[in-house]
């Protein structure tokens, strides 16, 4: 493997929430456990594991979103301690402004970095069209579809022009269709301008599809296994039936049972 | 309901068309029409004497128009209720986002606003009465009684369930905590502090006219009485029919209002009421 | 690859009684946030009530212009406790909560079917919504004097009121209950070969049970408002009477106390209802889980 700098680096880190448990006994309930991983710049990551298994907790401490009890994070050669602007989130739930156009919310992150009006738009436009979106920068987000929706909200995220890009399973709600379409688009996205990608995922297809590197974790909230060697770009979809593939699949589902 | 048609063959053989469904708010309408159409035939028909038709109950409005008599009273009403109402907005929508925004606050006051919003506001009045006298601070504080509660209990509610996940969304994005607050969390909360106001409103109405009958007989609710005095009924329902339209019309004006500010959320916040 | 094995190991080794304490301070600051949150629920109300009573004392025993008619505190704790020894004040409350009680039977009676039916029937509800609506803006008080006209100072004209005042807030919640109730599982009931009669017994009816408590609550809140309205105005009996009496009697600390006991009664009455309604669905929740 090629040396590379490393970009995000997750040290150690460790989470849990406290709560009550059976009758009345307060129970610590890890989320992370002493948690490592190393990402390289212009590397597309992907996160995988069952529900529940902590990998949306490691997004949120990654965006600092989360507070963690222990460990470090380092992004870009700076320890995390709170949202900054090398990193943009793509989330599951799009969560766009309901009152904004799909122009003014893509512009959103570039206005709370005191951006003008008239310079926000102009990226914020370009972003859409990005996102093969540009003819619709006008509509509400009730206006929109879904899989529309979810594509405006990683334009917001692209507009800002982030180092690293992380993504909570932005294409967890969509039909299989609409999700296959957006994968495609990210892809060439990504290939135009390399950015840091972190990825996580549910599906154990659409990571070997996406990423140069697979993640998988465990219920313990630690990585089990890192699957690396993925099939060389540019992938197709007829790829899914190789054997290759299917391997990489079988080790797959071997490290999540 | 298989009706047979000409042929001989069965309706349900063609395709049949569906009944074109009339609109829920045509059918208000038709069912407000249907019940002005009965009183007015009732009246017609001289049931009682203390239900008269509602042409007369519409001309004796518009006679109180034109001789002047009802312009005082009702500027008078009107104003106690404009200013009861704006000090309530002003307390409620501080109040309740104070509570929503603070734990302490909350602690502090949840269980007075609970317990305002589950006792009859009425039952306070004559305490009122003897706290202000009898001067239309009574009456301004019976509005704010009336009013404030629902303001304050929907505001809280409304910024407490604004959408978290656009809270964390604008968190991730860098904004700064109070612009945040203002822009997205309260912003996202508007449609729902409206319902609070549209509440508060109805509430504002009540109480402008229980404060006048119950305290100090001015207003309206002084023509009313002395109508009722002279078993004039329809002197009774014409005032009646008048604050009917004042609270219809003005909770209309704040839903109007509510439409141009929120037009984004308008389809969700109709579906209470 | 190795040398971050190893170090993995060894750092797994070093921190494993680390992790144990770090949970131990977890639970700590966990349960110390608990605590004062406890602390504050319980402390800070009763705060605000001690300061506004000692305000209210305080700005009643030492005014130097304000109005006199307003007791201190402790004249009207006094007032209130001998209220309540009082037969006349009891009498009162029967006079006025009699009428009270027949006027919500029946308001419940009606209210809560009507509300129920309606809430399955589109075109009805359609048609009836408007009344509803404008019932719920409008001060129902100023159809008051023409009930008095009609019935005269009788005791069915302060029933009629009562009920009035209660009928459209029975309605509403019972109404809006029925209407949410899922077609999906009406559907299902009929798939499973309910009847019309089973489906309103077994799906419609108890999936509307919240709207009727609520329905109870509002209902008994607003016949209340009737009941006291009435009797401060046209028909001046019982309870009305009674706080008439010691206003013109310039007893502010009996007015204050009449007003609070039934502040209180009512309040006791809502909270019976909650709580019976809490109790109801906990056990259907229960139920649900054996």
């Amino acid at each position: 493997m090629v040396e590379r700098d490393v970009m995000v680096q997750v040290d150690q880190v460790s989470k849990s929430f406290v709560k009550y448990g059976k009758r009345g006994k307060v129970d610590v309930v890890p989320v992370l456990r002493e948690m490592s991983l190393d990402i390289h710049r212009a590397e597309f990551v992907s996160i995988v594991g069952p529900t529940g298994c902590g990998k949306t907790s490691v997004l949120r401490a990654i965006a600092g979103l989360l507070p963690i009890d222990s460990g470090r994070i380092v992004v870009d050669g700076r320890p995390v301690s709170g949202p900054g602007r090398e990193r943009a989130m793509v989330f599951q739930d799009p969560t766009l402004l309901p009152w904004a156009s799909a122009l003014d919310n893509a512009a959103f992150g570039l206005k709370q970095r005191g951006l003008g009006k008239r310079e926000r738009r102009a990226r914020a436009q370009e972003a859409l069209e990005l996102v093969g979106l540009g003819h619709r920068s006008g509509a509400l987000p009730q206006e929109l579809s879904g899989g529309m929706r979810q594509r405006v909200g990683i334009a917001r995220a692209l507009a800002v022009d982030p180092s690293v890009l992380l993504m909570d399973e932005p294409f967890g709600a969509l039909d299989e269709i609409t999700r296959r379409t957006l994968q495609d688009q990210l892809v060439r996205i990504w290939e135009q301008d390399k950015k840091t990608v972190i990825f996580i995922t549910h599906s154990v297809e659409e990571a070997l599809y996406l990423s140069d590197r697979i993640f998988v974790m465990s219920h313990a909230g630690h990585i089990i296994e890192t699957i690396t060697d993925l099939m060389p770009r540019p992938r197709t979809r007829e790829q899914e039936s190789s054997e290759e593939f299917v391997m990489l699949r079988a080790k797959i589902w071997e490290a999540l049972s | 309901m298989t009706a047979v048609t000409a042929t001989g063959v069965p309706a349900t053989a063609t395709p049949r068309i569906p009944r074109r469904r009339l609109r829920p708010v045509t059918l208000e309408l038709i069912g407000l029409a249907f019940g002005a159409l009965a009183w007015e035939l009732v009246g017609l028909a001289k049931v009682s004497r203390f239900l008269p038709p509602l042409h007369g109950v519409i001309g004796r409005i518009w006679d109180l128009l034109r001789s002047g008599q009802l312009g005082d009273p009702l500027t008078q009403s009107l104003r106690n209720l404009l200013i009861g109402y704006a000090i309530s907005v002003g307390i409620g929508v501080t109040v309740g986002t104070l509570m929503a925004v603070s734990k302490y606050v909350d602690y502090a006051l949840r269980i007075y606003v609970n317990g305002l919003m589950a006792t009859p506001s009425i039952l306070l009045v004559p305490i009122l009465y003897v706290i202000f006298g009898l001067s239309s601070f009574t009456l301004i504080a019976v509005i704010v009684l009336y009013a404030t509660v629902f303001i304050v209990a929907n505001t809280r509610s409304a910024v407490l369930g604004a959408s978290r996940d656009l809270t964390e969304m604008s968190q991730a994005f860098g904004t700064q905590p109070v612009r945040g607050f203002f822009e997205v969390t309260l912003r996202s909360a508007g449609p729902e502090i409206f319902g609070g106001l549209r509440l508060g409103m109805g509430r504002a109405v009540k109480g402008m006219f229980n404060g006048e009958l119950l305290i100090a007989v001015v207003g309206l609710a002084q023509i009313e009485r002395t109508y009722a005095g002279a078993f004039d009924a329809t002197g009774i329902l014409a005032i009646a029919l008048t604050i009917l339209i004042i609270a219809v019309v003005l909770t209309t004006a704040l839903e109007a209002l509510n439409r141009a500010l929120n037009s984004w959320a308008v389809s969700s916040s109709r579906s209470g009421s | 690859m190795e040398a971050m094995t190893a170090s993995e190991a060894s750092s797994a080794q070093r921190s494993a009684p680390s992790l144990t304490s770090r949970d131990e301070r977890l639970v700590r600051g966990w349960k110390r946030s608990r605590r004062r949150n406890r602390i504050a629920a319980i402390g800070l109300p009763l705060a605000v009530a001690v300061g506004f009573i000692s305000y209210w004392q305080y700005a009643t025993t030492h005014r130097s212009n304000a109005s006199v008619l307003i007791p201190t505190f402790t004249d009207f704790v006094k007032a209130t406790w001998k209220l309540l020894g009082l037969g006349d004040f009891w009498h009162a409350v029967w006079i006025s909560e009699s009428a009270l009680l027949t006027a919500f039977g029946m308001a419940v009676a009606i209210g809560i079917p009507f509300g129920i039916y309606i809430g399955r029937r589109r075109t009805l509800d359609a048609l009836t919504s408007g009344y509803l609506d404008i019932a719920v803006v409008t001060p129902t008080a100023v159809f008051m004097p023409l009930i008095i006209v009609f019935l005269g100072p009788t005791y069915w004209a302060r029933v009629t009121v009562i009920f009035i005042f209660a009928f459209a807030y029975i309605v509403l919640p019972c109404r809006v209950a029925s209407s949410t109730v899922s077609g999906d599982l009406v559907d299902m009931a009929h798939s499973y070969g309910a009847t019309k009669t089973a489906v309103w017994r077994d799906v419609i009816v108890p999936a509307s049970v919240p709207g009727i408590f609520a329905g109870l609550r509002q209902g008994i809140a607003h016949a209340f408002t009737g009941m006291f309205l009435i009797e401060l105005t046209f028909l001046a009996v019982g309870l009305g009477y009674l706080i008439v009496g010691y206003e013109e009697a310039f007893d502010p600390a009996y007015v204050f106390g009449v007003s609070v006991i039934i502040v209180v009664q009512a309040a006791v009455c809502m909270s019976l209802l909650q709580y019976v309604e809490n109790r109801l669905s906990a056990q259907w929740r229960s139920g649900g889980r054996k």
